[in-house]
Formats: structure tokens, sequence, C-alpha cells
């Protein structure tokens, strides 16, 4: 990471490409001059100015813009901004990064913006991450979840906990550091009892954060089923029936192939894989090994066969799985079975069943984070942090079971505090602040 | 012509007597100057040493070749090892003390050391060429040319003595106070602030109907402090005596609160929280029936006792009435009563973690003054003064315990980075390695340290390394010893992790532990029991501890960093922190700032 530099920076805040408006973001350590520079009028704090924008040097007028100034320490990053709304347009665009750039700005680099403002201390971590999760956010429901981060609620919820656990160690450490003729000792049932409450809290935090894994990398749907069973057709009947799709990209191996689609306000992932029962040549072997990883990391597998599903010996799957029961448009006449889909990709048949039960799955998803008043650990790192803390208080209260000295309780209990602190970023860490705002594009 | 290098030591308690022993054994000449030669090494006010925190403390200050660890062991009336329900790690040692043999025996060892002095006199005034120590001024006007002064001057500066209210200037009951010294170095920049202490009256025996008190003998077979004290360990067990207070005592107390110079408001300094008044105790603890008290003999034979958690600044009538209220106390008199003493404090954050003034060179600072309580305390930073100004003159590199290294480097750590409200007491909860910072394991901790640093003599060293071998042997027998338990084969090193499991407890244990000593297996046995759970501590301490791998310039501007809080800024500008991990750890520095400084440190380097 290079060191703060203060310099002024300049980058684009919307997509690039044509638009009706562009925006532009200036942040530095003292802008007024520039804003004089640019408008050649002194800037109103917080005041959409609508007015013409001049090269700094040669004063040519570039574009009809609407200028907004904010004065530091009351912006974004913390610094002095400059918010610049201009006309759409690639051309228009450049040109007015050039004069700033000739004006003395550089172009910001990625995350640059939100490192400023952890810098300056206007978010935390867990903000900052946030902010990375929403631009990255592929739905509906993930921006509303990355929002709550935004605006400090989880890291509330966490420094609630956290100092709880303190108040609990404060008894402990008040008995240690007294003698036994001096003060009474707790019983340990009581600090039993304690720390059995604070994991529950904890647990429903990890629990919805395994949603929270779907919300923000999607829920992963695997059609699995022996070859020529119908799960391509399958597979694109999905995709053509629902028109938001998100993408479509071959697999890395030969023989998967992935697309994004929005249910209930997730975004979820359709996975065709090659199955599991081709077999002999080494190509064939590869698709398997890569059918294997894709169940591995799967919510959820929709389990293909044309004749009976229930037949295929699914009980390693440590996922849900939805029996279907494909080409239903050539054999009518097979009797309904007890918990199979019946579909045909030709006739549109139970597709829509099929969506229906997809959608129910994912408003779990949604309301089981919900339920948790939406503190979710959104990336891998928060996760596994507080999966650490969540072990440690079963280890604190597998102690409290022991005859085990509470001077060995008290450091555990101190143990689940630094996992918070690091959760919420409050040990400095090089490492984290490199992948953190690494993970955001420019502007950001 | 250059002379053998000189420091001088301004006062000769217990944060002095360390400070001058170690400097000696580094080889400088020591000029201890203390306003009565026939008052050094007093236990003013209990007739105990160590105890939760500071029997750690006193088990460092002998790994580390210092005096009192071997002072207790000899004038030790009883031992007694407290926290022994709540694990190993917090075990501490205590023993009541002789309170006459003690500075006889202490006086001794002084005497005879080769390089230290005894002067009569008092230090008033300095004199600093280049913010460096040059003379030591006295108060009859001579002057000692020195390359130090490790001012451990206890209570002694502008002491002021409060019995209700009653008061006068007083170092110690019957002493004189120290006047001038404070005014030198206020003179040179430095902030003064006062805290107050307090001390419990004392009873003549005659008069306690002993038969009503209830016995509190010491351990049977006590550890020792010191290494080199000789096994087996067989010391005096003389009781002490438990009473408890009632309601007449507390609503006698009650009534007379405003008689007290506490809550009178008679004295500016803060009181010790954790080791209150009674006055301050009935208050606090409003729904407590009854208080504990501890009758101590201050010496054997005494005649006068100790009334250990009575400690008071009430009218000599008055408790004198209270404790009367006790049935065994009831004809009890007062040899004197208990007293609350006044005096100067030098906030700490103007230390560095040598204890060396960042202000003057060859200025130290150690003991009471530095706002701390305790014999303990204030020995063990005398100790790190002393040594530390010794390595200074003959060119040395600085010796300084880090807080996973010792309770020592804990409490010079905290005093330099955090705000002193009150004196502060060593807790084992102020040490985050507390797991591995054991009482029985100082040794193998500190002493070949300090062998390095010139201050443990080679004797001490042979002894410990005699004591390790032993350890790790036992340790490596216990890995190949293999043991059936319900069937399943596992070793013994595995079976002693479990609670409730030790060497001797099993028959091969027995035999393998034969030929060592009860020390060793001790010590063999909780490194075992504690290993697993050290290793997680020094995980989770460890993030922290990166921090204190990075130096930050004593020049460093934090104005430059604008994006500091503006708290931080002012605080980190004012204290200059050595290190990041110092400047995480002070009060008022918010931690987002330090992610920031952590930031910008690494990054420009």
């Amino acid at each position: 990471m290079v060191p703060y530099d203060q310099e002024t920076i300049v980058a684009l805040a919307t997509p690039p490409g044509v638009g009706a408006l562009s925006v532009l973001r200036i942040s530095g350590e003292s802008l007024v001059p520039f804003y004089k520079q640019l408008t050649k009028t002194s800037p109103k704090i917080r005041f959409a100015a609508f007015c013409k924008l001049h090269h700094p040097e040669t004063g040519e007028v570039l574009d009809e813009v609407v200028a907004t100034y904010f004065k530091s320490p009351k912006s974004f990053t913390g610094e002095d901004m400059i918010e610049i709304s201009c006309h759409g347009g690639e051309v228009v665009q450049n040109n007015i990064i050039a004069a700033i750039l000739d004006g003395g700005a550089r172009l910001a680099k990625p995350g640059e913006f939100s490192f400023r403002a952890y810098m300056n201390g206007k978010m935390d971590l867990l903000q900052a991450e946030a902010v990375a999760s929403l631009i990255a956010s592929k739905s509906t429901y993930s921006t509303k979840v990355g929002l709550y981060h935004l605006d400090g609620r989880v890291s509330r919820q966490l420094m609630n906990i956290k100092s709880q656990v303190i108040d609990l160690l404060a008894v402990l450490e008040n008995e240690l550091n007294f003698s036994e003729e001096e003060i009474d000792a707790t019983s340990l049932d009581e600090i039993a009892s304690r720390i059995k409450l604070l994991r529950n809290e904890v647990s429903a935090i990890v629990n919805a954060s395994s949603f929270g894994r779907q919300i923000f990398s999607g829920v992963r749907v695997v059609l699995f089923g022996k070859p020529n069973s119908g799960k391509s057709s399958l597979f694109n009947a999905l995709l053509g029936y629902d028109r938001a799709i998100v993408s479509s990209t071959p697999g890395t191996t030969r023989d998967t192939v992935e697309a994004w689609i929005e249910l209930e306000g997730l975004p979820v992932c359709l996975i065709d894989t090659a199955g599991m029962w081709e077999s002999g040549d080494y190509l064939d072997n590869l698709g398997i090994a890569k059918t294997k990883s894709e169940l591995d990391k799967a919510d959820l597998c929709l389990l293909v066969d044309e004749d009976d599903p229930t037949l295929i010996q699914a009980d390693h799957m440590k996922i849900p799985v939805i029996l279907i029961r494909s080409k239903c448009d050539i054999d009518q006449q097979v009797s309904q079975s007890n918990g199979v889909v019946r579909v045909s990709s030709k006739t549109q048949l139970g597709i829509k069943d099929l969506l229906t039960h997809l959608s129910t799955y994912c408003t779990k998803v949604t309301e089981r984070s919900e339920n948790n008043s939406f503190a979710v650990m959104t990336t891998r790192r928060q996760r596994t942090l507080l999966g650490d803390a969540h072990g440690v208080l079963s280890e604190a209260l597998k102690q409290t079971s022991e005859n085990i000295g509470t001077d060995i309780v008290a450091s555990t209990l101190r143990q689940f505090i630094v996992c918070v602190q690091d959760i919420v970023g409050e040990i400095p860490n090089e490492n984290i602040m490199e992948t953190v705002f690494s993970e955001f594009c420019i502007g950001k | 012509m250059k002379s053998q290098p000189t420091i001088v030591i301004a006062g000769c308690g217990h944060a002095g007597i360390e400070a001058a022993w170690a400097a000696a054994n580094i080889g400088v000449k020591v000029i201890i100057v203390t306003m009565d030669t026939n008052a050094v090494a007093r236990l003013s006010c209990n007739p105990a040493i160590g105890g939760l925190g500071k029997g750690h403390l006193v088990k460092e200050i002998d790994a580390l070749g210092g005096i009192m660890g071997r002072a207790a062991d000899i004038c030790g009336i009883q031992f007694k090892t407290l926290n022994k329900s709540k694990g190993r790690a917090v075990w501490s040692l205590r023993a009541q003390i002789d309170k006459h043999q003690y500075p006889h025996f202490v006086s001794e060892c002084l005497i005879s050391h080769k390089n230290i002095q005894l002067v009569e006199g008092e230090v008033v005034d300095f004199s600093v060429d280049n913010l460096r120590i040059t003379t030591a001024i006295l108060r009859d006007g001579s002057r000692i040319n020195t390359n130090a002064i490790v001012v451990c001057s206890g209570t002694f500066l502008n002491g002021i003595i409060h019995i209700g209210n009653a008061q006068y200037p007083a170092g110690r009951i019957g002493e004189r106070p120290s006047v001038g010294l404070t005014h030198s170095i206020v003179n040179h920049g430095f902030t003064m602030s006062r805290l107050k202490t307090g001390t419990p009256p004392r009873l003549l025996s005659e008069s306690v109907d002993w038969d009503l008190a209830a016995l509190a003998h010491g351990d049977v077979n006590p550890r020792p402090f010191s290494v080199l004290t000789k096994r087996p360990f067989a010391p005096e067990n003389i009781p002490c005596y438990i009473v408890d207070t009632n309601k007449a005592v507390h609503e006698l107390l009650e009534d007379n609160l405003s008689k007290s110079a506490m809550y009178s408001g008679k004295i500016s300094g803060a009181g010790p929280r954790y080791c209150p008044s009674i006055e301050d105790k009935i208050v606090r603890f409003k729904s407590r029936q009854s208080h504990q008290l501890f009758l101590e003999p201050e010496w054997r034979g005494s005649n006068q006792i100790y009334v250990n958690g009575f400690s008071t600044s009430m009218p000599a009538n008055v408790q004198l009435n209270a404790l009367r209220q006790i049935p065994a106390l009831r004809n009890v008199e007062f040899i004197r009563p208990g007293y609350a003493i006044e005096y100067d404090y030098f906030p700490t954050s103007q230390l560095k973690s040598t204890l060396e003034t960042k202000r003057i060179d060859g200025l130290y600072f150690a003991g009471q003054l530095n706002g701390t309580s305790g014999y303990e305390e204030a020995a063990s930073q005398g100790l790190i003064a002393g040594a530390n100004a010794a390595i200074k003159t003959m060119g040395g590199d600085p010796f300084v315990l880090g807080r996973h290294e010792a309770y020592i480097g804990v409490l010079i750590d905290d005093l330099i980075t955090k705000d002193i409200h009150e004196p502060y007491r060593m807790f084992t909860s102020s040490a985050e390695h507390r797991l591995s910072l054991r009482s029985d394991n100082a040794g193998s901790r500190l002493t070949a340290k300090g062998y390095n640093a010139g201050i443990v003599s080679n004797k001490q060293l042979k002894i410990q390394e005699q004591f390790d071998n032993e350890v790790s042997e036992l340790k490596l027998g216990c890995k190949k010893l293999k043991t059936q338990i319900n069937g399943t084969s596992l070793s013994l090193y595995e079976l002693i992790k479990r609670p409730e499991r030790g060497i001797i407890n099993d028959v091969e244990g027995r035999k393998l532990s034969g030929k060592y000593s009860s020390d060793a297996i001790f010590t063999a046995e909780t490194d075992i029991k504690y290993e697993g759970y050290v290793n997680i501590e020094n995980a989770r301490v460890g993030k922290l501890k990166k921090l204190d791998g990075i130096k930050i310039p004593p020049t460093f501007d934090y104005y430059k960093l604008t994006s500091l809080s503006s708290e931080s800024r002012e605080r980190l500008s004012i204290i200059k922190p050595e290190t990041l991990g110092q400047a995480s750890r002070l009060a008022g520095v918010r931690p987002a700032d330090i992610g920031v400084l952590a930031v910008y440190l690494q990054s420009s380097s």
C-alpha cells in the first residue's frame, strides 16, 4: 500500500460509456483554489452550482456542468471534494479528466477514495468492505444488506457482543485479582450460562452468514444426472423462462457452464455439469472431477433423470436435492410420484413449478437473514473470523465444565475479544488493508 | 583522569535498594543518599511481601539477581500461596515479614557490597549540562559529580500526614519530609501531581483478647521466593488472626465520615481504589454487613499488631472507638493510630521504558513517586532504573523487559502509556501473557537475560541452568512414558494435560521423577498443562506484538498526518511513544488512528 500522499486525485464515479450524465469526483487536501480555476466562481459548501467548466490552464470552456464542493471533513473521503456532473459521452468525460490532470491532479487508484475515507476515520473496515460488496453486488437483496454494513449497524452489533464479553471478563478478572480472603467467587455455573447466551448471539450471526455468502456470492444450483438425461435442455429452459439473465459464461473445464438469474432478490448461479457416469478417457475424468468440486461448493442440487430420479443414489449429497423427472413430453403415462417435479423442456411443462421451488429456497435464505436483523458477514475474511470467535466461546464453555482454572477461561474470553476486534479492523494488519481496498474498482 | 563512573541513588527504600544493588553489580560506583541511614529498607505499611501479582514481581526481582526475594525468605515468619483454587498461572506467594530483621539484613547486604556507599543526606537539587545530569546537590551544599541520579523518594517529596483533622509535614510517621527536590524537577519543565495512600493503626498486643480471634496459619510446606534460598525450606509458621467488623463498627464510622481527612476534602491527591480505606469500603460496599480484618504481628514476638484491612484517616479516637465494637478488640489500645499520607508524584508519561526521563539524560525515577503502590512495584522499578542508569554510563544496550517477558515489563509499560489517576498496583489481569508469566517459571524467563545485562551472578545462573535442565529432562521423560487409561494407551505427557492429573499421581511418573526436585516437577507439570493454552495466547497476542516491533522516530511529526483525530494527534505529540505498540496502548488514542499510523509507518519505511 502506498503511503497516503495527499495528492489531489480524480476519477469517474459512474460507469464508463454513454449515459445522459457522468459524475466525476475530485478529492484532495485543499480544493478551493482548484474549484475557482475550474469554474471561475467561488464555491459554496454543499451547494450544487450550475456553471461552465474551464480548462484550468487555457481557460477553454469544456462543458456546462453542475459542480458541488464538499469541505473537509464533511465529505466521503474526509478531504475537500468536488463532484462534477457533466454530460455523458466519452469525449466530454475524457476532455474534462485530461484538463483536471493538467491542473495538477492525478488519476485515482482502485479503492483510493474509500481508502482515504478509512484513513480519515470516515468508515471502519466493515463499512469499507461493504462499499466493495455494494459495488460487486449482483442483486437487489445484497445491496440492501451491504447498506446495513455501510451505516455501521453490523459493527455496532458485534461491538455490543464484545462489550458483553468484556463485562463477563471483568467479573473473572476481578476474582483473579483478589484473593479468596478478599472477595467471594461467582459460581462457574453462572459464568457458563452467561457464555451460553453470548454464544447463541454469535451463532445467530454465523448462521445468517452462511446465507450471507449466498446473498453476496449467489446461491449455487447444480444440475446433475446421467448424460443425455436432459440437463442442458432444462438449463436453457430455466434461463429462457426467466428473462433476468445476468451472464452466461462457459466453465473453465469443457464440461460445466454457468449462468446467472435473479430470484427473490438473490443472485442464483445455475451450473450445468458433465454428470458422474461418464468414464473412459482422460478428458471425461477431468469433467467428473469438476462436477464433484461443483457439488462441494453448491447450495442446492437438481437431480435430473428421464426414468426415475428416486432410483439414483444421492445419499452422499450434503445439500438439499430436488428430484426432477425430465422429458415428460415423451411419455405422458408415467404415474406421478411424490416429491418429484415432472418437467418438459420442450413444452415448458413443470418449468414454472421448478422455478417456484427455487424461489422458495431463496425466500428462506433472505428470511433467515432478516430474522437475524441483517448482521450478516459479507466476506470470507469476516466469516472465517466470526467462525473462530464462535469456536472460542464453545471452548470457553467446555472449560467451565471441566475443572480448569479461571485463568485459562479468562484467557479464552480474551481471545474472543481479539477476534471481534479483528473483524471490525481494530487491529492494524496491512494484509487486510491491501485485500480489502484492492478489491475496489477505480472511483470508489 | 577518568574515574569509575558514578551514579547517585536518592532514597533507600525498596526502589533505592534494588537500584543500588543492580547498578553496583554491573560495576559502577553507587552512592546512596538517604535522609536517615538508620531508616533503610523500612516496611512502612504492612508486614508482608508478595501477594497476588506482587508475588510474581518478587519472583522476577529474584530471577534478576535482586535482593527482595532472598530477604523475604530469610525474614519471613509465615508463607502462604494465594489463589490456589484459580489456576497455577495466578498462584502467588505471600510472606509475613519480621519488620525488624528485614532492614537489618538488607543493610548488611548493601554495606558489604564493595561498589556501594551509603551517605546520610538529602538530594535537593541537581545540575545539568546540555540536558544531561552532571551533579547531585545535597541540602548541606555538598555536591557529588555523577553520571546519573535515580530518584527513589517514596512518599517523602512534600509529604503531609493526615490523621482526622490534624495534619503535618512528614515523609513517614516520625520522619521529616523531603522539600526542595520537587521544585528543582518542576523547574526543568516536568509536570507534578499529588497522590495519597494510607496505613492502618497499630495495636498493643496485650490489649487484644486473642481467644476471640480466629487463627490463620500459613502453608505447611511452602516454596521460597528465591532460587538462592537453601532447600529444604522450613520457615517458621507464626499465625495471624482474623476478626470481623460488624454493624456497630460501620455505624460509628459512617456517623463520623465528615471527620475523615479523605472524605472532608482535606486531601487533594487521589487514593488507591484497590487498597481502600475502611471508610471507603463502607461507603462503596454498603450491602456488606462485615469486612474481614487480619491482625498481623509486625515481627517475631511483636507487641505491635498491624490491622490489615483497616487503613484509615479518621481521627484517632474514632478509629479506636470503632475497633472497640469488635469483641476481640473491646479493650484495645493503640501504639499509634492509622493515618493517610499525601505526596508528590510525577506523571509517568514523562519516562522512557528504561525509566529515564525523556527530558533529561541521566535522570531516572523509580518507585512511589511514579504513582505506584506497594514495596514490590517500587523494587521492580528500582531494579530496572538502576540497571539502566549503570548500563548507560558503561555504554551498553538498554535493559528493557517486554510485556510478554515479565510482569515487570507490564508494570513499566503500563506506567508509561496509561493515565494513572490513583496509585498503580500490579494485577495479573494487566498481563495479556498471563498464562506464560507464572511465578514458578520466572527464573527460566529472566535469569539468562539478567546475566547478560550483568545483574545476575554466575552462581545464580548455574543454579537456574540446572533447574531448566531438570525441567526439560522431565518433560522429555513424560513424552516417552506410555500409560494405559481405560484401555487406550497414551503418553504420560498427554495424560498430564487432563485436569487433576500430575506426574506423581502416576506410578511410572513417580519413578521417573524420583531424582528431581519438587520445584522442577511442579514447573515441568505446569508447563505441560499450560502448553496448549499458552500457544493460543501467544497467537492471540502475536497479532498485537508486531506493533511493538514498529519503532516511531522520536522526531515524528503527528501534525503532518492530518488524517489522525485531533485528540489522538495531541496525545501522541505530547507523549511521543517509542513504538507503535506503546501508541496503541495509550489512553485516548483511537484504534482507527493506530491503523492509519501503522499503514503510514510501514509504507514510508
